[in-house]
């Protein structure tokens, strides 16, 4: 059996796998008690992979969909400024709202 | 033309000579005008109440035989959990889907779930994992559906737990972040730890201590421990609060590593039909309704 003849199926089977045990997180950010709305952008990385930022829509929601399940930091960007916390990826998808607060022109962050 | 007097009749006499039979015609049209419009009030009324009576007639029909038919259904599933050896393992799992997806807010089903588990965890037992994962979505769904309900009147918050953490922290477990709820104008301080895990059984040992704010009234905390795992439904199992709320944990994802919980405080009005509230609530709650 010539292992190279079967590498492509098993590239496939695997990234076949790695899709279906894929995390999805989603949430809404408020700032206080109000939306965000589009004025927020979300951030992940899990691991050494970096997801690309996501806007939040009109009504502050965001969602996510990590290949990676496990420990992940969140990075959240809004009015010129981040804040990051750390969240957890699993292979269901998993709610995360936010509320962010600017503390002496400083953004910070956490999880409700 | 002139009267006795022989004083000519003027123009007003003319006229009150003509309106003076006139008058006994108005009243008689006003008399008739009131009692045709009050009868047709009457009638209006009556027609209204014959059909807000035939309404109730027909919802306490409808109620009865929904009720009469949920009895039945409920007694011919649950022999097949009572008899002892009654069904095989598929029928038990399928009889205990139409129990939660028709009951769940009704009945605790968590001793039905652990018992189905406890049967899959046998060696005879086939196709466990399929089973399991069966039974676990059920409850999942019927979880996710009651938080659903319940954060529409009351709030909510959720948090991550790193079991890691938990057991290298041993009996003294992990706190959680706190949150400080606000529900109906009724405000506490819930704070969660995680005491112990057992990711092959998938629970987690929790203590929800929820504290009353320092101003308050009634500063009276509530402490409760138990085991939280997927068959805990937060309708139904919850914790009463001294102020009248209810505050429920459930468990949102779990994995070898991490767990995600979810906390959920209510008004005890919206706990499952199973749980009556106390004398002293209803009456607080009639009194509050007669201060407003």
């Amino acid at each position: 059996m010539n292992p190279k003849r079967f590498a492509p199926v098993l590239a496939v089977l695997l990234s076949g796998w790695s899709l279906a045990s894929s995390g999805e997180v989603y949430g809404k950010i408020v700032e206080g008690a109000s939306s965000v709305g589009d004025a927020a952008a979300v951030e992940a990385k899990c691991g050494a992979k970096t997801y690309p930022a996501v806007s939040t829509d009109k009504s502050g929601s965001y969602r996510v969909v990590l290949a990676e399940t496990g420990k992940c930091t969140m990075t959240v960007k809004y009015k010129q400024q981040s804040t990051s916390l750390e969240i957890a990826s699993y292979d269901d998808a998993v709610q995360v709202d936010l509320v962010i607060a600017m503390k002496d022109g400083k953004l910070s962050v956490r999880r409700r | 033309m002139a009267d006795t007097l022989g004083k000519p009749k003027d123009r007003w006499d003319k006229l009150m000579i003509v309106l003076h039979p006139m008058g006994g015609l108005l009243t008689a049209v006003a008399v008739t005008s009131v009692g045709i419009m009050g009868s047709q009030v009457l009638n209006e009324r009556q027609a209204l109440d014959t059909n807000a009576r035939l309404y109730s007639e027909l919802m306490s029909r409808r109620e009865e035989s929904e009720s009469s038919l949920r009895k039945d259904m409920f007694v011919s599933i649950i022999q097949t959990f009572l008899q002892p050896g009654a069904g095989d393992l598929d029928t038990k799992v399928l009889n205990l889907e139409l129990l939660a997806y028709n009951f769940h807010e009704s009945l605790n089903l968590k001793p039905l779930f652990l018992d189905i588990a406890r049967r899959l965890d046998r060696p005879e037992a086939k196709d466990r994992q399929a089973f399991r994962a069966r039974l676990n979505r059920v409850a999942r769904e019927i979880t996710a559906k009651q938080l659903f309900a319940l954060e529409g009147h009351g709030k909510s918050f959720r948090r991550t737990v790193d079991l890691e953490e938990v057991r290298r922290q041993g009996r003294s477990g992990v706190a959680l972040e706190g949150e400080s709820v606000a529900v109906g104008g009724k405000q506490c301080e819930v704070n969660l730890y995680v005491l112990d895990s057992d990711p092959e059984a998938q629970q987690l040992r929790v203590r929800l201590e929820v504290k009353a704010p320092e101003n308050a009234q009634d500063p009276a905390d509530t402490r409760a421990e138990f085991y939280l795992g997927w068959y805990d439904f937060p309708m139904i199992d919850n914790t009463r609060l001294a102020n009248g709320l209810r505050c429920a944990v459930t468990l949102s994802n779990f994995s070898s590593a991490m767990a995600d919980l979810t906390t959920v405080c209510f008004p005890g009005e919206y706990a499952s039909l199973k749980d009556r509230p106390y004398y002293d609530e209803v009456i607080q709650k009639l009194q509050e309704a007669t201060q407003k």
